[in-house]
């Protein structure tokens, strides 16, 4: 007798299973989305220096993170182009000001990110389409993930920055943070007219190598070349240091840390009582099924397939739902909230294991069920 | 008949009151720690606000957030000083671009914010900061906060470290936390603060940079007023705030503008719907099995209204149930991210309070879906 029993179980009664799997689908969107919020800092703090078209990176020794970087001597640069296969040497200026919305007149933070137009550091397309009228004096570019309270921020529009008109050219995009709202590139003269300060002071040295040249031998090299004012680091040392700073030193990052805890936790919990209540309702059909003489295992797989059915009926929507969540915020927040195809396997992991385990420790309940006790 | 029905629904079955407390806790669990963490971001930032004596606030006009510096000139107090009703006015100067901090354990250096205050005036309304602030008329010497990010390094009280160059004593600490940008504060004297930051200072006192002024009135004077008198006689480039409009404007940003209001206003909303789907299951559950007894009550005479008094009875129940160990568990959470990230987790009466209200809703919404089945019950068809 081949009768679907883990499927008609859950068709029997849908008003009950729809509900259980309503339960699991959102404790699979929470999961996501803690999953998201956090993976969005991540992608936020390294966002800018992705697109960075450089090799290796000169840093001063004081760097914190994007926003203290701390500023090192120019000299280094000259001095880092000396190394054998080093190509080009670029400065990276980064500062936060004032930005003021002349129609209302309301003042706003804003991160500034400068280099010289003649010599530049990004491989955006929408920044180097713009490098002649970077040149211009008082004309910057704006990031189109800029807030909406900022007010006018379209090319042609003319805001303030630190009491300084400035005329904006076009956006561009790299992406805004959690702590900064809006972000403006702009080049190295504009940057020290609108902050009086000077071009000696020096973020981040992009540094260009030779064709074929070893990133790592190179950073090597102009370690040793260097004075001890300054750090050099490849791509990835940079990239895994920004996360690693954000992460476990801000608050940001442990708190998003352990939202996903949480999320997990409450969403296992969550899974193993829908599941152990979806098969507890149908105890005394299966103690009848050991009655007719079904063996233990049969039993188990009956079990374990209800189980399955459920989260993986559970699932489809979670992701769906997942994913207009992550667009909704995204288009909202300005967060950068993406899905990757792992993230993806690794919760359906998770749900998977999580409803063979509440599955098996459901079924050690039917184990013991004794027909005669039943009825 | 005085019966506790819903009541003795709800414990006949011990194992499942087990079971499904641990849901509905787990839900609580959820939006409290989400409410915890929204507020302890908003709370964090506004902190150093709150625990400034004063009655009104004076800020220049161009200030828009608590840290971002917008000094306005020393004048600008003497003159508040002049207006009727104002008895003191007390300048608060800030540094937090160019104050960086030698951790003393491993020479490392870290942005933090210093605070220059005069020592002999009341500024801290927090007891603990009011009774060291004399300690700091000793030259170059700094009260630290101990809840400051460890990584920055906490240096104890007798210990000696450098701020911007300059070396200075730790004269004591006290208990403030931590922000989304400031990793530490440390509060010193007015003169320590110009000899580290020498551009506050101006050749005439009268000029320089202050950040934050705190004027407090005469006993029994509209403050209101005050303020209106204040804004009136004083130029353009200062304003005149109340304190609570001086915290609420930071508060506002963080939870309006920022995405931390979103954020976790969203995972409160799903932690709301998880929880409506778990009450509604265990109660789906309970009253498929007390189907018989509930159509047996039908049979006898009770109305509608009785039976739906019973669900929704055992669903408030239900609600207390699991909010007690929810609060519980988040309790202990909170202390353990407090601890980790210096923020202000709180669990207070307000934020305990809406999410005892969330887990009614929660579990009367699931109540009002579970009790149709009851009331379709038809007796005859029951047995």
């Amino acid at each position: 007798m081949r009768v679907p029993l883990a499927w008609r179980n859950i068709a029997h009664e849908r008003g009950r299973a729809a509900i259980g799997i309503a339960g699991m689908t959102f404790a699979i969107v929470l999961i996501f989305l803690q999953l998201g919020f956090y993976g969005a800092i991540i992608i936020g703090s390294t966002q800018v220096y992705d697109q960075l078209a450089g090799d290796l990176v000169i840093v001063s020794r004081e760097y914190s993170f994007i926003h203290s970087p701390r500023s090192f001597p120019k000299a280094r640069l000259q001095q880092a182009l000396g190394a054998r296969d080093v190509l080009t040497v670029r400065p990276l200026y980064i500062g936060a000001t004032t930005w003021r919305n002349p129609a209302t007149g309301l003042k706003n933070s804003v991160m500034l990110i400068a280099f010289d137009p003649r010599r530049p550091v990004f491989s955006t397309p929408s920044i180097n389409a713009h490098l002649t009228e970077l040149r211009h004096s008082d004309t910057v570019l704006v990031d189109s993930d800029t807030r909406e309270k900022y007010g006018p921020r379209s090319a042609g529009d003319t805001i303030e920055l630190a009491g300084r008109r400035v005329h904006i050219a076009d956006q561009y995009r790299l992406g805004t943070s959690f702590v900064e709202l809006a972000m403006i590139v702009l080049s190295d003269q504009n940057f020290v007219r609108v902050l009086h300060g000077s071009l000696d002071d020096v973020a981040v040295g992009v540094i260009r190598l030779r064709t074929g040249a070893d990133p790592a031998a190179a950073a090597r090299e102009l370690r040793s070349r260097l004075p001890a004012d300054v750090e050099v680091w490849t791509r990835e040392q940079f990239r895994a240091h920004e996360v690693r700073h954000v992460l476990l030193l801000t608050s940001t990052g442990m708190i998003f840390g352990s939202g996903v805890l949480v999320a997990v936790i409450v969403g296992m919990v969550i899974l193993y009582q829908t599941i152990s209540t979806q098969i507890m309702s149908k105890l005394s059909e299966y103690a009848t099924l050991k009655a007719i003489g079904y063996t233990p295992l049969e039993i188990v797989r009956i079990v374990l397939g209800q189980a399955l059915f459920l989260s993986l009926i559970a699932f489809l929507p979670g992701l769906g739902l997942g994913l207009l969540l992550y667009d909704g915020v995204q288009k909202s927040a300005f967060l950068p909230m993406v899905m990757p195809a792992g993230r993806i396997i690794g919760v359906l992991l998770l749900v998977v294991a999580m409803s063979i385990a509440s599955g098996l420790l459901a079924y050690r309940k039917v184990h013991v069920a004794n027909p005669a006790d039943l009825f | 008949m005085a019966v506790p029905l819903a009541w003795k629904n709800l414990t006949a079955d011990k194992q499942r009151l087990a079971m499904s407390t641990l849901g509905i806790a787990f839900a609580v669990l959820l939006m409290l720690m989400q409410l915890g963490f929204r507020n302890a971001l908003v709370d964090s930032q506004v902190e150093i606000a709150r625990q400034l004596n004063a009655d009104l606030v004076m800020v220049s006009s161009a200030k828009f957030q608590l840290n971002r510096l917008e000094p306005f000139p020393r004048r600008r107090l003497y003159q508040a000083l002049s207006v009727n009703g104002i008895v003191s006015a007390s300048p608060v100067y800030m540094e937090l671009p160019g104050a960086f901090w030698k951790n003393p354990r491993d020479r490392t250096t870290h942005r933090i914010r210093v605070l220059g205050v005069d020592p002999d005036e009341p500024v801290f309304l927090s007891p603990e900061i009011a009774s060291q602030l004399r300690s700091l008329r000793r030259p170059d010497s700094l009260l630290v906060d101990a809840r400051c990010r460890t990584h920055i390094g906490r240096a104890l009280p007798g210990e000696y470290t450098e701020l911007t160059r300059r070396a200075v004593r730790i004269a004591g600490e006290f208990s403030l936390g931590t922000d989304f940008l400031i990793d530490g504060t440390a509060i010193t004297s007015e003169n320590t603060f110009f000899n580290l930051f020498p551009d506050y200072r101006a050749a005439d006192p009268q000029l320089s940079r202050v950040e934050i002024g705190l004027l407090r009135a005469a006993p029994r004077v509209a403050l209101d007023d005050l303020r209106v008198t204040l804004n009136r006689l004083l130029p353009d480039d200062v304003t005149v705030l109340s304190r609570d409009k001086f915290i609420g404007m930071e508060r506002d940003y963080w939870m309006n503008e920022s995405p931390v209001g979103l954020v976790f206003n969203l995972g409160t909303v799903v932690g709301f719907i998880v929880g409506v789907v778990i009450c509604s299951q265990i109660l789906f559950t309970d009253l498929a099995e007390k189907m018989p007894q509930f159509a047996t009550l039908k049979a006898i005479g009770y109305e509608n209204r009785y039976l739906r008094g019973v669900v929704l009875r055992q669903a408030s129940l239900l609600a207390l149930f699991g909010f007690v160990p929810g609060v519980a568990v988040s309790w202990c959470l909170y202390r353990a991210v407090a601890g980790m990230t210096g923020l202000l987790m709180r669990l207070g009466l307000e934020l305990a309070a809406t999410v005892f209200v969330l887990t009614l809703a929660m579990c009367l919404v699931s109540g009002w879906l579970a009790v149709r089945k009851v009331l379709a019950a038809d007796p005859a068809d029951v047995f």
